[in-house]
């Protein structure tokens, strides 16, 4: 018997991007691929040609005219996913580290009623050439998660989240850069929202991990976000 | 009274009696930043006129020097002050993030995808 395809046009993918102009094609043509229409990427300030490509793509171009980071732009494409009537909204990397096939299977648990947050864990899944060094500072930063907000997660750094509507309605993110990933589950939790951590594949290539946060920005990240977290 | 007495003093009670007026008489409301400053001439002030008071109120308060006092006094100020515009920066940060969203959401919303996905 013919299984029915899976709906995609409650679904609101957001995407943040910054200097991504030549990986978001490939991102942007794999979401298509899977039918998702409602794609939203916010081009975060971006020196190269970011913007251009999302529009010649044929999704939701926004565009910030500073970089305000990562954190910042997805509170604004929540916000537009919000307002464009997305029942559901999942946060996708622009750099081709995710799988949009792993989507329907985020999506799970919000469908049936589970969960009002799912949290795309790589340490559940699989990673693909993942350096030694990003594997010790993330699992550092589970035991900080862990400790700190509260929270058991098994991957507290991972791009890939899907949120209910309502869900989404109660994030404000407001730690513009790296510190957001943190600040997301201190809100789940103050929230009290139901999360599910589900499976996902991470995939690393030389230039993303180049371009990703050194180890050493870890530092920086537990700074900003102490004090964000003093700062009303 | 001495030459950096004569020097000093005047103009800091001049800003000290300037802040204290400000901050009774002007309306509509009270200002306590102005206090404040009323505060921190007025005590530079003291401490210039009588130099042994430092000594008095670190003897006081179990330090025995008055260069001591108020080198402790300068660090906890410094760092008062560092954790005061850190948090004005990230206000006005987060001012900026908003109006930058609030433009990017506008002109998303003059621009609907052409549709080629």
């Amino acid at each position: 018997m013919p299984t029915d395809p899976p709906k995609t046009d409650d679904v609101c993918i957001v995407v943040a991007a910054y200097n991504e102009g030549g990986r978001l094609t490939p991102t942007l043509r794999s979401l298509a691929g899977q039918g998702y229409r409602n794609i939203v990427v916010v081009d975060d300030g971006s020196r190269d040609d970011t913007y251009q490509v999302a529009l010649a793509e044929g999704v939701w171009a926004l565009r910030h005219v500073i970089n305000c980071g990562q954190g910042a732009s997805l509170q604004t494409g929540i916000a537009f996913a919000l307002r464009k009537g997305a029942r559901y909204v999942v946060t996708f990397d622009g750099d081709g580290q995710h799988s949009a096939n792993e989507i329907g299977r985020l999506l799970e648990p919000l469908r049936n009623g589970t969960a009002d947050a799912a949290l795309g864990s790589r340490f559940l899944g699989r990673t693909i050439n993942m350096p030694f060094s990003r594997r010790l500072v993330l699992k550092g930063g589970v035991l900080f998660t862990r400790a700190v907000s509260r929270i058991r997660v098994t991957d507290a750094h991972n791009g890939f989240r899907a949120f209910t509507r309502d869900a989404a309605a109660k994030l404000k993110i407001k730690q513009n850069r790296m510190a957001h990933a943190s600040e997301i589950l201190d809100l789940i939790v103050q929230a009290r929202l139901r999360y599910v951590e589900v499976p996902v594949t991470i995939r690393y290539a030389a230039e993303t991990t180049a371009k990703g946060q050194s180890s050493w920005n870890a530092v920086a990240i537990v700074i900003q976000y102490f004090l964000g977290r003093l700062v009303r | 009274m001495n030459l950096f007495q004569w020097l000093t003093l005047p103009p800091l009670a001049i800003l000290a009696l300037l802040d204290l007026s400000r901050a009774i008489f002007r309306r509509p409301r009270f200002r306590t930043d102005l206090l404040v400053r009323t505060f921190v001439w007025s005590a530079g002030a003291l401490a210039i006129a009588d130099p042994l008071i430092t000594v008095r109120i670190a003897q006081k308060v179990g330090i025995d020097r008055g260069t001591d006092l108020v080198i402790y006094v300068f660090a906890l100020a410094f760092l008062g002050t560092t954790f005061y515009f850190y948090s004005r920066m990230i206000r006005m940060q987060r001012q900026i993030t908003e109006l930058i969203r609030h433009i990017a959401l506008r002109e998303a919303e003059q621009k609907p995808p052409s549709g080629s996905v």
